[in-house]
């Protein structure tokens, strides 16, 4: 099976520190915020191409 | 609507994650693989998921009597009629991508031909990713004596929902063995690492990738090459678009446990076109290796024997990716684009071999010189390739 660096960070991190789950959190919700005001805009319609 | 983006897929997504924690009866590959067979009708409908399952139970039906009847006295043909089967539905869905016309021709020529259901089947489930993972599934079953897994969870395999925008290209012999190498337990942080790497994918995709096209072409503007720098910024746009449905594609399958490979990492920082295709698509270059280099290498070297192996490989090289190119899509311009970038790779190959050779390969601090010429050369080389190909992949 692959491994990768996520698999890894998966693997080994099992617990994350108050620190890393308040950055982590903070930046998902930002992630999530910008997504949501793309998708209000119509912009994730597009599909570059189909294989 | 975009799939990813349908409120549905992620309630769907959900749903198979809640019901594969209950830990009910049957092997972890079979319960996903129903689950994903009622996610695909409630998210395609019942008549696309029927000629999906159809088109399952066929493939399986083949195999099995190519693995367990060791009597067959026409194997042989099976076996070859199978590929050419498959082959000319990959074709078959090829040429409907490359002509809109194509269905309406079919129909009139071929009036028995079910060419609406069958087209749009492939359409709607990108059959290029189905097509080679029939391949992946052929070799390991039929040569390397990997067992047959049962119909359904088969199709968890061939057109696992998530993913079926954009693959990536999973390994057959990694999914009936996902089981013996279970992920870690979801602990709350698991779960948030998680979450962490499905939203950097939607970022990717619909925040930075759409943002890229809409700043350049407009929110409902066609995307063209007509300056100078659309070709490094198609190369970009092409990134985050598909590393994006990659990075989704991953973070499910590590929620459900399902192997589902890396497909990017950190492609611009390769010093090689040869590097590049091994952190670009990753997983496609992976299938290369295992169905289509290492087989004709290993033939051409007993061929032609081991002193002949670097000419060899560099015919393999332009054999491997000529397909590569093809199954992009089926014309000229892909092809010669295939061959190039095997001409090219072989090139680099004896570029290295005479540098080692000569004790020229650099070191310390010429290395971070060249290092970074490398990487420059490698988005040059990309780019000009987006350039030729452009027309192809982004139509107006």
């Amino acid at each position: 099976m692959n491994e990768d660096p996520f698999s890894r960070t998966f693997k080994n991190k099992s617990d994350l520190t108050f620190l890393k789950t308040t950055f982590l959190l903070t930046w998902i919700v930002f992630k999530l915020t910008t997504l949501a005001s793309m998708v209000n805009q119509g912009a994730a319609e597009f599909i570059y191409a189909g294989f | 609507m975009n799939l990813i983006i349908n409120p549905l897929f992620w309630g769907m997504a959900i749903a198979v994650y809640l019901l594969l924690i209950l830990r009910l009866p049957g092997k972890l590959i079979f319960r996903f693989g129903l689950f994903n067979l009622v996610t695909l009708i409630i998210l395609l409908g019942w008549k696309i998921s029927f000629v999906a399952f159809g088109f399952v139970v066929s493939v399986w039906a083949i195999l099995n009597l190519l693995k367990n009847k060791s009597d067959l006295s026409n194997r042989p043909l099976i076996c070859i009629g199978f590929y050419i089967l498959l082959f000319s539905l990959f074709l078959l869905h090829k040429l409907n991508l490359a002509n809109i016309e194509f269905t309406s021709q079919l129909k009139l020529t071929a009036p028995w031909f079910p060419a609406d259901i069958l087209l749009s089947f492939f359409v709607t489930l990108s059959f290029s990713y189905i097509f080679v993972r029939c391949i992946d599934l052929a070799r390991s079953c039929i040569w390397e004596n990997t067992p047959l897994i049962d119909p359904i969870s088969l199709m968890g395999y061939l057109m696992p929902f998530h993913m079926l925008v954009a693959g990536p290209v999973n390994i057959y012999d990694d999914h009936v063995r996902a089981e013996e190498k279970p992920f870690s337990p979801m602990t709350p942080s698991n779960v948030l690492l998680i979450i962490n790497e499905i939203t950097t994918g939607l970022f990717y995709k619909f925040v930075l990738s759409e943002g890229i096209r809409i700043y350049f072409y407009g929110l409902t503007g066609n995307i063209l090459i007509d300056k100078w720098f659309d070709p490094f910024v198609l190369v970009v746009y092409v990134f985050f678009d598909f590393a994006g449905y990659s990075k989704i594609a991953r973070g499910l399958g590590h929620l459900y446990g399902i192997p589902t490979p890396v497909n990017f990492n950190a492609p611009f920082l390769a010093t090689s076109v040869t590097e590049f295709f091994t952190r670009w698509h990753m997983s496609m270059g992976q299938f290369i290796r295992r169905n289509l280099f290492t087989p004709i290498q290993l033939q051409l070297v007993r061929r032609v024997g081991v002193g002949w192996s670097s000419a060899a490989s560099i015919i393999t090289l332009v054999i491997s990716f000529g397909f590569v190119g093809l199954w992009h899509r089926l014309s000229w311009t892909w092809f010669l684009w295939g061959i190039a970038m095997g001409i090219l790779m072989a090139g680099e190959k004896f570029m290295l071999t005479f540098l080692i050779k000569k004790k020229m390969n650099s070191a310390g601090s010429i290395k971070i010189v060249t290092d970074n010429l490398g990487r420059l050369y490698v988005f040059l080389v990309v780019a000009i390739t987006v350039y030729f190909t452009a027309k192809e992949t982004f139509p107006e």
